[in-house]
């Protein structure tokens, strides 16, 4: 089927089967890699992108789910101020250890500090939920904390 | 500068390389796009004249920090701008990649920083030498009076400078020097720094290509149905329904299945699915876990080969006897990228992209299948999304599946070979499932006489082109380090090896044996120190005292106690355990703290001490401690793979559970100086020592021995916070 989407500002056309997950589209179709696939039952986290700013994983999403009205947001399109301010602190930290998972994350926390700019140790335990198998999580701790800082402080 | 002189080796004359002007990564020419010559005095680095100091890397960046630590022992010496350094990539198969120990490309055991050390200090110090005499000609002055700092040589006494860019024409017109001097240790600027890693950038927005995100024109993907047992054959299949699917190329028996060739993954995956198949499951059908573990006991009981003989253990001299087991499961690696890698063949040449720890070992096994000479194959290295040993196989069985399905096909386009988590998660290659059994006699002053211990596991070296390098008379020290030469002392010990086969591979795990013999032995210590009513780290003191070689032990045992304030007593809601072990060339050991409410138990606190020689970037250290918990906790508190009928009972992260953040805790880490001039090893180190000291907390929280993984308890919930 023909597929419409609003990816990174942008509207992609392309061909499809309805069943495709939203991950292969973006990775297969649209060549945008960042978004990882890793477990394909939406377990670990690594396919996150934001839909309409919500962190959604995706890779088993049916494409045919989505429409154009959606605004997709993956790590290649991700900007503004809570993603700056994330991305400064995910290097800032060296958060990355092989960083598959990272894109991920990245999604993810940009996701939380969206909609809680001031998260507490438990926010982050509750919403981070994404498998990293390095280990980094003492890391995106500290550099979710560091961009909450930023963000509140200007 | 310093004394330290070495000769030079190795160094390429007339040093204006132009080999790396064919350095091409996906859809960018890096080198040839610079203007002017680039200097280039060794295979491993090249500075460009826009200032640019490109390390070429030997060994695979999985994660562990390897890029960072390498660019910054060869930067230092070479007093270059670490802004202006660049990791890149190993595509060559050369012999100046090869690993300085082991005589092939590869990278593993935790000896990517520590072997490269003396070496890439060298090429740094070489390559400043020249870029020097290159300015000292230029301006007509001796050498001796210009110095050196970020990228820049600089003539103070006429207020002149040149940067790196400026001379490389000129430094690759000449020789290198005979000799070198290299920096002490007080003169390191880079060396011993918390540097941010060389890959942060690309690993946080999306732009590091790993294996599995490779495109290359008109490339296809490949989807495989492996055998549902291990040791299963392909019997037959039928294809009809899958041929006829939108994009499907091409459907191909290969040696572990059939595979299916179409335009994009999903395409590939779902006609894999719609795949007809007779499978002959083969004998392994009829084994499940308790089958193994009934196995394993009987073999612990029987009389086997030792691997390690002192004196002659007796019990009935003994003032007290005790005996216990430890059970070990099939782990799996689960790196978080799933194994894949792309295949082009050419008529007679073979050219494939994959992130692999054994580019050295990969192209033999290519050689081997392919016919196709070495000289004509290329490797280009990628990011790893992770391995933990996965992709250090020494049969390259992914890289050969991959191949095997380009050969089948027999498409002119390049072929991208995709795991699914399952085929991982189901694939074997595990660390092995091993049983430890032993028996100690206890002297009247509860200390250790007499030691008999069996271990039983699978050999991962056995039948593979490693057999030679780690069977001792006949034993695969792969099952037993880190047991082998313990450092405690017992006058009487014999240690015991069974070696069971089945139809499953196993493989090196992050940590090898020490993931297993590590945890067994100081879980051991533990025990015998509370039998002795002893403070387990006096206990441990006091059997190390007499031996020179553990006085790294005794210092991270010290390190630990004035770190997590061991003297004093936890509060009465706090229970802890310590543990510490030496592994690749290093000592690790922890305090960990559970606080226990009613039923439940947390983390309070984890403290870490880690002794990895000469500490080249603190935060890698850190970070692969904090790491090392992390992949540890998981096998503590779930992870495990069970064969039922043959089959891996676990298919993916839902029921192979890995440790997520809220289980995790933080980590204070304690970096002990002992006095090394030279960095020894980091990734692995910390996994062992992590588990021991859990399980002995948990014990003095609920009185229960943890002797099977992962741990259940009886009446107690365990979280992390």
């Amino acid at each position: 089927m023909k597929i419409r989407l609003n990816v990174n500002g942008t509207v992609h056309e392309t061909q499809a089967s309805g069943d495709t997950p939203l991950l292969w589209v973006l990775r297969d179709h649209l060549g945008l890699t960042g978004s990882k696939y890793a477990c394909g039952i939406m377990s670990c986290g690594a396919c996150t992108v934001l839909v309409d700013g919500k962190a959604t994983r995706t890779c088993a999403m049916p494409v045919s789910a989505f429409n154009a009205q959606q605004q997709i947001t993956t790590i290649e399109g991700l900007a503004g101020t809570a993603h700056d301010a994330v991305q400064r602190a995910w290097a800032d930290h060296s958060v990355a250890q092989c960083g598959y998972c990272q894109s991920g994350m990245i999604m993810a926390a940009t996701a939380l500090l969206a909609a809680n700019p001031a998260p507490s140790d438990a926010d982050i335990e509750r919403e981070m939920t994404n498998i990293c198998r390095c280990g980094t999580y003492q890391f995106v701790r500290a550099a979710i904390k560091q961009a909450a800082g930023e963000l509140r402080h200007g | 500068m310093g004394e330290l002189t070495i000769a030079r080796r190795g160094f390429l004359k007339g040093a204006a390389s132009l080999t790396f002007g064919l350095v091409l990564t996906p859809g960018r020419l890096l080198a040839a796009a610079n203007a002017g010559p680039a200097f280039s005095p060794s295979a491993l680095l090249r500075i460009d004249p826009d200032n640019t100091v490109r390390i070429i890397m030997p060994h695979a960046e999985m994660g562990q920090g390897a890029y960072t630590g390498m660019a910054q022992i060869l930067a230092d010496e070479l007093d270059a701008d670490w802004a202006l350094v660049v990791a890149e990539h190993l595509n060559s198969l050369d012999d100046a990649f090869k690993h300085r120990a082991w005589g092939a490309i590869a990278t593993g055991a935790s000896t990517s920083i520590n072997s490269q050390w003396p070496h890439l200090r060298e090429i740094g110090a070489t390559a400043r030498a020249m870029l020097v005499a290159a300015a000292a000609q230029r301006w007509g002055v001796p050498a001796q009076s210009l110095t050196t700092s970020a990228s820049t040589v600089v003539d103070a006494a006429h207020e002149r400078r040149a940067t790196y860019g400026e001379l490389t024409g000129a430094a690759a017109a000449l020789s290198p020097p005979d000799a070198v001097t290299l920096k002490t240790r007080d003169e390191f600027t880079i060396i011993g720094q918390s540097v941010p890693r060389v890959d942060r950038i690309p690993k946080s927005n999306g732009a590091a290509v790993f294996g599995i995100d490779l495109q290359l024109p008109d490339m296809l993907t490949a989807s495989i149905a492996h055998a549902p047992v291990f040791g299963g054959k392909l019997r037959s299949f039928k294809a009809d329904a899958a041929k006829a699917m939108p994009g499907v190329r091409a459907v191909v028996a290969i040696p572990t299945g059939v595979a299916v060739v179409a335009d994009s993954f999903w395409q590939a995956k779902k006609a894999k699915d719609a795949l007809v198949i007779d499978w002959d499951e083969g004998e392994f059908a009829q084994t499940s876990s308790a089958d193994l573990w009934r196995e394993y006991s009987a073999m612990a009981d029987r009389a086997g080969p030792l691997f390690e003989q002192r004196g002659k253990p007796d019990f009935a001299a003994s003032a007290t006897v005790i005996e216990g087991e430890f059970r070990f499961p099939f782990l799996a690696h689960a790196p978080m990228e799933p194994l894949n890698a792309t295949v082009q063949l050419d008529g007679d040449r073979c050219e494939i992209w994959a992130g692999t720890q054994f580019q050295g070992i990969d192209v033999g096994n290519i050689e081997r299948l392919t016919g196709v000479p070495a000289a004509q194959i290329r490797i280009n290295t990628q990011w790893l999304g992770g391995s933990f040993g996965r992709r250090a196989a020494p049969g390259a069985d992914f890289l050969v599946e991959a191949v095997q399905i380009a050969q089948a096909a027999g498409l002119a386009q390049p072929i991208k070979m995709v795991w699914q988590r399952e085929d991982d998660i189901q694939g074997g290659f595990y660390r092995p499932m091993v049983l430890h059994r032993y028996r100690i006699g206890l002297d009247e002053q509860k200390l250790p006489r007499h030691w008999a211990h069996s271990v039983v596991g699978a050999s991962i070296s056995k039948g593979t082109a490693f057999e030679s390098a780690f069977m001792v008379d006949g034993l695969d020290t792969l099952s037993t380090e880190g047991l082998r030469h313990t450092k405690y002392a017992v006058d009487n010990v014999e240690f015991t090896l069974h070696t069971p086969k089945h139809p499953l591979e196993v493989l090196w795990w992050r940590s090898e044996a020490d993931s297993h013999t590590g945890p067994a032995v100081e879980a051991i210590m533990n025990r015998l120190a509370r039998e002795a009513s002893a403070d387990p780290i006096s206990y441990r003191r006091q059997l190390l005292a007499g031996n020179k070689d553990a006085f790294r032990i005794v210092g991270v045992l010290d390190a630990l106690a004035d770190a997590a304030d061991w003297r004093t007593a936890p509060p009465p809601d706090v229970f802890r355990g310590v543990a510490v072990h030496p592994s690749f060339g290093s000592v690790a050991g922890y305090v960990v703290e559970l606080k226990k409410t009613g039923t439940q138990l947390a983390f309070h606190k984890v403290t870490a001490a880690m002794d990895c020689g000469l500490v080249v970037n603190p935060h890698s250290v850190r970070a692969q401690i904090c790491s090392a918990v992390a992949f540890a906790l998981s096998t503590v508190i779930g992870q495990k793979i069970e064969i039922e009928r043959g089959r891996a009972k676990q298919s993916n992260f839902h029921d192979y559970t890995v440790a997520r953040l809220r289980e995790v805790p933080n980590v204070e880490v304690v970096l002990v100086d002992n006095g090394l001039d030279h960095p020894t090893g980091v990734g692995e180190v910390g996994v062992p020592p992590f588990i021991p000291a859990l399980t002995e907390a948990v014990f003095a929280a609920t009185g229960q021995e943890i002797v099977e993984f992962p741990m259940t308890l009886d009446g107690y919930t365990f979280s992390a916070s």
